[in-house]
């Protein structure tokens, strides 16, 4: 089966100031204090995501938040059952997590499981004072008690649908896609 | 371009593919980074068993591997062969299977039989990493030293080697020449042509008996030991004299580049292949070297993990 776009540049860019716009209501009721924010983005599109965000939330509000890249490949629950072995990218953590508010980033929230495995490598570094979760999709399938603070979009698709973003400069554009899964 | 890994055993370098060598010392990159944090440790391994099968002596071969298995949560048997049942005439192999019968997943195996690992992962579903084999093969040394070489010089092709010593006896510098030939360095041995046969340049490598010449434009000079358990003839008449031909003092160094870099995989028999002034001086990475082995071999495990079925 083909890809199917269901969500094209125009509606992205439109998630991805939803997502800022919620951020920025909370850093301000936290007493706005930016730099306590930190937006960690998990490999591979939660990083160029955050990217965006952090400029959405420069250009809506002038504030400058902290960011961060981490791989969750080392806390996965899944070793020896995947076909694939993964790529380790690296992980870039520079500030002082603890008492931080971390915002993880990742680009579609499916069974959870990536966000667990995050959860437990982020604290690793340190022990934040919140930790919040940003996506660009929310597909409401989450296999654990896990879910999204901020969504840019909220949608349903078929349990044997795969949903796929891309978000520029790293892809040629902002889309959002499903094709069927194709099992190995 | 992604490299996929198939393996569940590490045997030897000469196997591997040079996108293979170059994956497993990226992904090391990240596991180093590990041991640099406040938390030292990952679940990357959690419910995995690791046997390390020690039929040879090691220390640090030993304690790198064992402490890597304990960042990546693994829990682990140590398994000496003085105290294990192949004393009472059981065979490698049966021991092996027995070991296997407790759902142990991965081996860490040091034999003095070349090639005793190679057989023993044709004959288990565990995955086999070889810790060393006699003379043969120590497939995690020479990963360390060349990812220490990448870390130091940012790169590996067109570097050139030097390695010094006992190279007939020597399953470090096989590893080694084959490694970096396949990552595109220029490797030169050079010792005692008891110990450095004219044969290895069938292997691609330059072969002399001249050290000042050897090391004179050298990027890399990998020093190896003097292993007087495996040299049971007279190939050289004495560690003085060997010092005195090709021990690398200060007035050696003195004759090299000066960004060259000097290793040795331990231990050291000071003032024989290396002096004291040399193995502490700031040329010596031989410290850097043992920090980069746990990093490596948690790379090795990982990766070899991930292939082992059930």
């Amino acid at each position: 089966m083909e890809r199917e776009i269901l969500f094209d540049a125009q509606a992205v860019d439109d998630a991805i100031g939803r997502v800022a716009d919620g951020l920025i209501c909370e850093f301000r009721e936290n007493g706005g204090r930016p730099e306590d924010f930190a937006l960690v983005g998990i490999h591979k599109q939660g990083v160029p995501l955050s990217i965006r965000i952090a400029e959405a939330i420069r250009s809506k509000s002038g504030y400058e938040p902290v960011m961060g890249k981490l791989d969750i490949s080392m806390y996965r629950d899944d070793i020896g059952t995947r076909s694939n072995l993964p790529i380790i990218r690296p992980t870039e953590i520079e500030f002082d997590v603890n008492g931080s508010n971390l915002v993880l980033v990742d680009d579609i929230l499916s069974t959870g499981r990536t966000i667990r495995a995050a959860l437990d490598a982020v604290t690793d570094y340190g022990r934040p004072k919140v930790i919040r979760l940003a996506v660009l999709v929310d597909r409401h399938a989450s296999e654990f008690p896990i879910h999204s603070d901020y969504a840019g979009i909220n949608v349903r698709v078929a349990p044997d649908m795969k949903l796929m973003a891309e978000f520029t400069p790293e892809d040629p554009a902002d889309v959002v896609w499903q094709m069927k899964w194709q099992h190995k | 371009m992604e490299v996929k890994w198939t393996r569940k055993d590490l045997l030897s370098l000469y196997d591997l593919s040079a996108e293979e060598i170059v994956f497993i010392l990226d992904t090391a990159e990240e596991f180093k980074k590990v041991s640099e944090r406040n938390v030292k440790k990952v679940p990357a391994l959690r419910g995995k068993t690791v046997v390390n099968f020690f039929v040879e002596p090691s220390t640090r071969t030993r304690v790198s591997f064992e402490l890597a298995e304990q960042r990546l949560s693994a829990d682990i048997i140590n398994v000496q062969a003085s105290t294990s049942s192949l004393l009472k005439g059981e065979t490698l192999l049966d021991t092996i299977k027995n070991l296997e019968a407790l759902q142990v997943d991965l081996f860490v195996m040091r034999h003095a039989a070349p090639g005793a690992q190679n057989f023993i992962a044709q004959n288990t579903r565990c995955g086999i990493v070889n810790a060393g084999d006699g003379a043969h093969s120590h497939p995690t040394q020479a990963l360390l030293d060349m990812f220490t070489i990448r870390e130091k010089k940012g790169r590996i092709a067109g570097l050139k080697v030097t390695i010094v010593g006992d190279i007939l006896h020597s399953r470090v510098a096989r590893s080694n020449i084959w490694g970096l030939l396949k990552l595109g360095a220029e490797v030169t041995v050079v010792g005692p042509a008891t110990l450095v046969p004219h044969e290895f340049e069938s292997i691609g490598v330059r072969v002399t008996h001249n050290l000042k010449e050897a090391v004179r434009d050298a990027d890399v000079v990998n020093v190896l030991r003097i292993q007087h358990e495996r040299l049971n003839a007279a190939f050289f008449p004495s560690d003085a004299e060997y010092a005195r031909f090709f021990g690398i003092t200060p007035e050696v160094v003195a004759t090299m580049k000066p960004d060259a870099i000097i290793m040795h995989p331990g231990p050291i028999n000071r003032d024989v292949e290396i002096s004291s002034l040399v193995a502490d001086g700031p040329r010596s990475v031989i410290l850097e070297q043992v920090t980069n082995g746990l990093a490596v071999r948690m790379a090795v495990l990982f990766l070899v993990a991930g292939c082992v079925k059930k």
